[in-house]
């Protein structure tokens, strides 16, 4: 029970109701958006198609788990899909390029999480111009031309664990601080704004100094926490964006002995030691695999004809140590980590 | 010709013949991986001989080709660059910056990042023959300069914005063929005859394998390495300004790892790090090798996994056969 309505906390009534563990969040205002429910099962096609899978960077735990789940899909219903990616998701050319290259490859769809939401517009306007339908996943594209976007609300999954962050782990009043991950994603853009609007409704509590920028590096995050730490003597909680801006925060509380509590996103295999051992208090868990997976769905709907919605909002669990034990919990963590076994 | 006053010339005076053969020669591994990759590419998906996937190359080679030959001057003298791609990063925020926020204009926004480029150049070259820093230690330290002063001009957010008619300095086309291609051509073009046919690249080439015989005969060596530097740190701040038109955006974070690729690029077109050694046309083929093996492995389908270990591999190799051909000879 507690479970649930900590991971509740921020949705509304109507998802308290629901009850469900893995629950849509409530869309970012203004977009119309629906939840992965409104995909239809797709019939096995009768052509072979072949997709490209275009992420941020090629080597980082969230990716590979938003590939997993588009081959499960892949093999489910009998496509391949090419997991293609820049080494490293500071790299805009190469995505472009990959971008380009897709569409002269001929490819049947492109699902891609965009490094920039305007600099990939281009690319993507000439592969729909070639009736090669695309798909975002987590970080999409500004105006939103794909055929279909899915990713977590990051506004509202991040303002809903600034309050549980304000609530349960700061009393309503004290200080904390931001490590973000990139400043030009878009998911990069809205956490942070979406923790800040969550703490905006508790006067006692203040945000100490500009946000700090780890650029995906944990070494850099831990640098930068540490100093935080020394800096901002009465600091209560760092939030860290996500799973690297974490970590370099949990790591550099864990050497420092420091009483600050860590809360993030995500759930890398590090991330989850660190919930265990109560340095990380709260993690927004997204649904990778689910993206992945459900990107192909919406893909083969899209080339059977059916009408897509634009947004689909996929469902995201806020783990926190208290919960880390129960089922619903370690669903959420298989979303990262397939093999993931409570207790290991 | 008099041997006494002029024996660095003299290595250049075999006969026109055979100095084509040499050419010909150390381009032959990038000329042969080439042709053996289109080859395979070709195989595998025909449309990777599309006249639009080519555009595409041109495209995609463009900047890592114009960073190459920046590169392929300063190895030339036995330095090393490792700023570029940080230069890259800088150039483009200074050159968005001045277009879209001061409405300078685009002409003076280039003009003032090809400027930003030659003091990054004498601020390194400044370093390393003033204060005796080796050029990769000096470059390092540019490398973090320029990225904390990218990240600095707008604390780190993004500019976006540009006017499509900069966008076209790199998107537009000229006779069918991208705009940025263009300029890596007409810049390769006047930069070979610089390094090939002027005393300014006989002394480039001539520091590069012996800078004690370069300073007897003559040669300002200091004076001359600084042009090198200036000149390196103009022709970054280029590939920067193209790099901002193509992607349509400036963030301080983008050329991460490009002047890896640059330093790659030289290698595999035949230059050589311990210096005298270097063409351009080599280090632009150099260039185009890892373009079409990176387009290439996506067209067929390949993981771009294995796309990285065969381009450490190419690299690895274009080395040793280097090496081989020279002790052959």
């Amino acid at each position: 029970m507690l479970t649930t309505r900590l991971m509740l906390a921020g949705l509304g009534a109507a998802a308290l109701t629901a009850g469900a563990a893995l629950t849509a969040p409530q869309a970012d205002a203004a977009t119309p958006s629906a939840t992965v429910a409104a995909l239809a099962t797709p019939a096995k096609p009768a052509k072979h198609y072949h997709f490209e899978l275009i992420t941020k960077s090629n080597a980082s735990p969230y990716w590979l788990a938003v590939r997993d789940g588009a081959d499960a899909a892949a093999k489910k219903f009998g496509v391949t899909v090419n997991f293609e990616a820049p080494a490293s998701g500071l790299d805009l050319a190469g995505q472009i390029a990959m971008v380009n290259n897709a569409v002269t490859a001929g490819t049947d769809g492109i699902i891609l999480a965009a490094q920039n939401p305007q600099a990939l517009l281009k690319p993507v306007k000439s592969a729909l111009a070639h009736r090669i339908p695309v798909v975002t996943v987590d970080s999409g594209l500004s105006p939103n031309i794909a055929d279909c976007f899915l990713a977590t609300s990051n506004v509202g999954a991040a303002s809903a664990l600034a309050k549980y962050t304000a609530e349960h782990l700061m009393n309503r009043k004290g200080q904390y601080a931001i490590v973000d991950f990139n400043h030009t994603a878009s998911t990069g853009i809205a956490r942070p704004k979406g923790f800040m609007l969550g703490m905006k409704s508790y006067s006692a509590i203040k945000r100490m100094g500009p946000i700090q920028y780890s650029q995906n590096s944990v070494s850099k995050g831990l640098r930068i926490a540490t100093t935080m730490l020394t800096q901002y003597p009465h600091l209560d909680v760092i939030f860290g964006a996500n799973d690297r801006a974490a970590l370099g925060p949990a790591e550099a509380v864990q050497r420092a002995h420091a009483k600050v509590k860590v809360v993030g996103f995500d759930a890398d295999l590090g991330e989850i030691a660190y919930v265990k051992s109560g340095i990380i208090q709260a993690s927004i868990l997204q649904s990778p695999y689910d993206m992945g997976y459900y990107a192909v769905v919406a893909m083969l709907d899209k080339l059977a004809g059916k009408t897509l919605p634009k947004r689909i909002n996929t469902p995201y669990f806020l783990l926190t140590p208290k919960n880390l034990s129960s089922a619903k919990a370690t669903a959420a963590i298989r979303q990262y980590a397939p093999n993931y076994k409570p207790g290991s | 010709m008099d041997q006494q006053t002029q024996p660095l010339i003299q290595v250049e005076t075999i006969p026109r013949g055979r100095a084509l053969l040499r050419f010909v020669r150390q381009l032959a591994f990038a000329l042969i991986s080439i042709a053996v990759l289109v080859v395979v590419f070709g195989f595998l998906n025909p449309r990777f001989l599309s006249p639009v996937n080519w555009f595409h190359i041109a495209q995609q080679v463009a900047v890592i080709a114009i960073l190459a030959i920046a590169q392929t001057f300063i190895i030339a003298t036995a330095g090393i660059d490792i700023s570029q791609g940080s230069v890259v990063a800088l150039s483009s925020m200074i050159c968005a910056i001045v277009i879209v926020d001061t409405h300078l204009g685009i002409v003076l926004g280039i003009l003032l990042t090809l400027l930003l480029g030659a003091l990054v150049g004498a601020i390194i070259g400044g370093s390393v023959v003033v204060l005796g820093v080796p050029p990769f230690i000096a470059t390092l330290g540019m490398l973090a300069i320029a990225l904390g002063a990218a990240l600095l001009t707008t604390n780190g957010t993004p500019v976006f914005g540009l006017p499509e008619s900069f966008q076209n300095i790199a998107q537009g086309t000229i006779a069918g063929f991208p705009n940025m291609g263009w300029i890596a051509i007409v810049l390769a073009l006047i930069s070979a005859f610089v390094l090939n046919k002027t005393r300014f690249g006989r002394y480039t080439l001539a520091i590069g394998s012996n800078p004690e015989a370069a300073r007897r005969v003559g040669i300002n060596v200091p004076r001359h390495l600084m042009l090198i530097y200036i000149l390196g740190g103009v022709i970054s701040s280029l590939a920067g300004i193209v790099y901002l038109a193509y992607t349509a955006a400036a963030q301080p974070t983008s050329g991460a790892n490009y002047e890896l690729y640059a330093i790659a690029a030289v290698v595999i077109g035949g230059g050589s790090l311990f210096g005298g050694v270097g063409t351009i046309l080599g280090s632009v083929l150099g260039a185009l090798l890892m373009t079409i093996l990176k387009n290439g492995t996506q067209l067929a389908g390949i993981s771009s996994y294995v796309e990285q270990v065969i381009l450490g591999i190419v690299v690895i190799g274009a080395v040793y056969i280097d090496n081989l051909r020279r002790r052959l000879r």
